[in-house]
């Protein structure tokens, strides 16, 4: 019987036989050069299929599980955590990179927290999600910890979740600069990391079961 | 004159003021490998600064001069106008029991319908995000769209009202085990009725969750028929 292959990003498919893998965009940007190589490889390897995901993906779905290997050496580009209990994404909008409603560099701060986070083994999934504007494309008020730009700078939510039992995220912070958000950031991601009783408890869950006050007191806020 | 997004080709100005960013439209997302292929020949060939994986599950192709514009469609074998109300209307999906494992519906096969039968439906109040998804674990993110559908063994929930920008709501569930005709019938009065609230001073420009708010989550069932304990 066959099983997901987390440290290979390797999902398995409906078939119980093949698997889907995703390379990491981070942002959902990539570059048309990564581009080939993706179609290059999915072609080569005769996907079945292609998805964009949720999580600004592009996901090869119907691979061999003998193959998984070598098509990450050709991919040459690094594994997409679509499974396994750790951040699983960190989500962000084309901010003032490229958009025109951009209020805040949501493509700068999402590849610093990208670099950090992305993968980090966490007691249960875990999403960020960054928009540059209020107009919050990226849903940060259903991630654990999202980032929304105003042009005061940046309000922060956690607790946010979109599964079976959604929930809005609470606002932590608002107004705050680049370096606090990432402060804050990495407060909630060490308060949750430390709460090893939370066994695949999602941080919606945890803010519910301790309370919102002993939550901030717990982050230093 | 100032550049502006041109609607009717789906190409939305970038921050340069200068170049275009086109989408393709995906059914939930999903493509064949040689679909791939010619959306990298159009990226190369007209010079596109960088792909985008958007959170709608479409396809941008960023930075195309606006000269470029139409023949990057016809390369696609798309109509630009595919992409009507850009932004304002999409259908977002998990991979369903076609892909997934846990999937217990076939998603994307209710939104291809959905899609024919619904896209585009012009002149809503405001913008109509739909999202469906195949099993509780809600990967199409269904409780902040205006119209959500999950999947399980005994048929589709439908909520409605959810939103997630800045004014983020969550959806409320108003039926549950419903078959697809069903389902088709409740979205047709449902839009109907966003229609029409398009055309009431004291609902226009609403998101279906604001004006359920407003009118009250029973109003919503009676517009749709369903039965109200």
């Amino acid at each position: 019987m066959k099983e997901d292959i987390p440290e290979k990003g390797a999902a398995l498919q409906r078939d119980h036989s093949t698997f889907a893998i995703a390379p990491h965009s981070p942002g959902g940007l990539i570059s048309v050069n990564d581009f080939k190589k993706v179609v290059d490889v999915a072609e080569k390897y005769k996907a079945s299929a292609m998805k964009i995901t949720s999580a600004q993906r592009i996901a090869i779905i119907g691979v061999q599980e003998e193959d998984i290997d070598v098509m990450w050496k050709e991919l040459e580009m690094a594994v997409g955590h679509i499974i396994g209990v750790c951040v699983r994404m960190v989500k962000f909008c084309p901010g003032t990179t490229w958009c025109r409603h951009g209020k805040q560099d949501a493509v700068g701060m999402g590849m610093k927290l990208d670099r950090l986070y992305h993968g980090y083994c966490l007691p249960a999934k875990f999403k960020i999600g960054v928009a540059g504007c209020k107009h919050a494309c990226t849903a940060p008020a259903v991630k654990e910890i999202g980032l929304c730009g105003r042009s005061d700078g940046w309000t922060l939510m956690a607790g946010g979740n979109c599964g079976a039992r959604p929930r809005i995220g609470d606002v932590i912070a608002k107004g705050i600069d680049d370096e606090t958000a990432m402060d804050i950031t990495q407060r909630i991601v060490t308060f949750f990391e430390t709460c090893d009783w939370a066994k695949k408890m999602r941080l919606a869950r945890v803010i519910e079961k301790i309370g919102f006050d002993e939550f901030k007191r717990a982050i230093g806020v | 004159m100032p550049k502006n997004d041109l609607l009717n080709k789906a190409a939305i100005l970038q921050r340069d003021g200068e170049s275009y960013a086109i989408m393709t439209r995906l059914s939930g997302g999903v493509m064949d490998v040689p679909f791939a292929r010619r959306v990298l020949d159009v990226a190369e060939k007209y010079q596109a600064k960088t792909l985008k994986l958007t959170g709608a599950q479409r396809l941008a192709i960023i930075g195309i001069q606006e000269d470029d514009i139409d023949d990057a469609y016809k390369d696609l074998g798309m109509k630009p106008e595919a992409g009507t109300a850009l932004c304002r209307q999409y259908i977002k999906v998990c991979p369903g029991n076609t892909f997934c494992m846990r999937g217990q519906k076939d998603t994307l096969a209710l939104a291809k319908q959905i899609e024919e039968r619904f896209y585009p439906f012009p002149k809503l109040a405001s913008k109509l995000k739909i999202g469906i998804c195949g099993c509780f674990n809600s990967c199409a993110e269904p409780a902040i769209k205006d119209i959500g559908l999950i999947g399980l063994p005994s048929g589709w929930t439908l909520m409605v009202g959810g939103a997630g920008g800045q004014n983020p709501m969550l959806a409320e569930t108003i039926a549950r085990n419903l078959d697809e005709d069903q389902v088709m019938q409740i979205l047709d009065k449902l839009l109907k009725f966003y229609r029409g609230a398009a055309l009431r001073h004291t609902t226009r420009n609403m998101r279906l969750g604001m004006i359920m708010d407003k009118e009250g989550v029973d109003r919503i069932k009676q517009v749709c028929g369903i039965e109200i304990k």
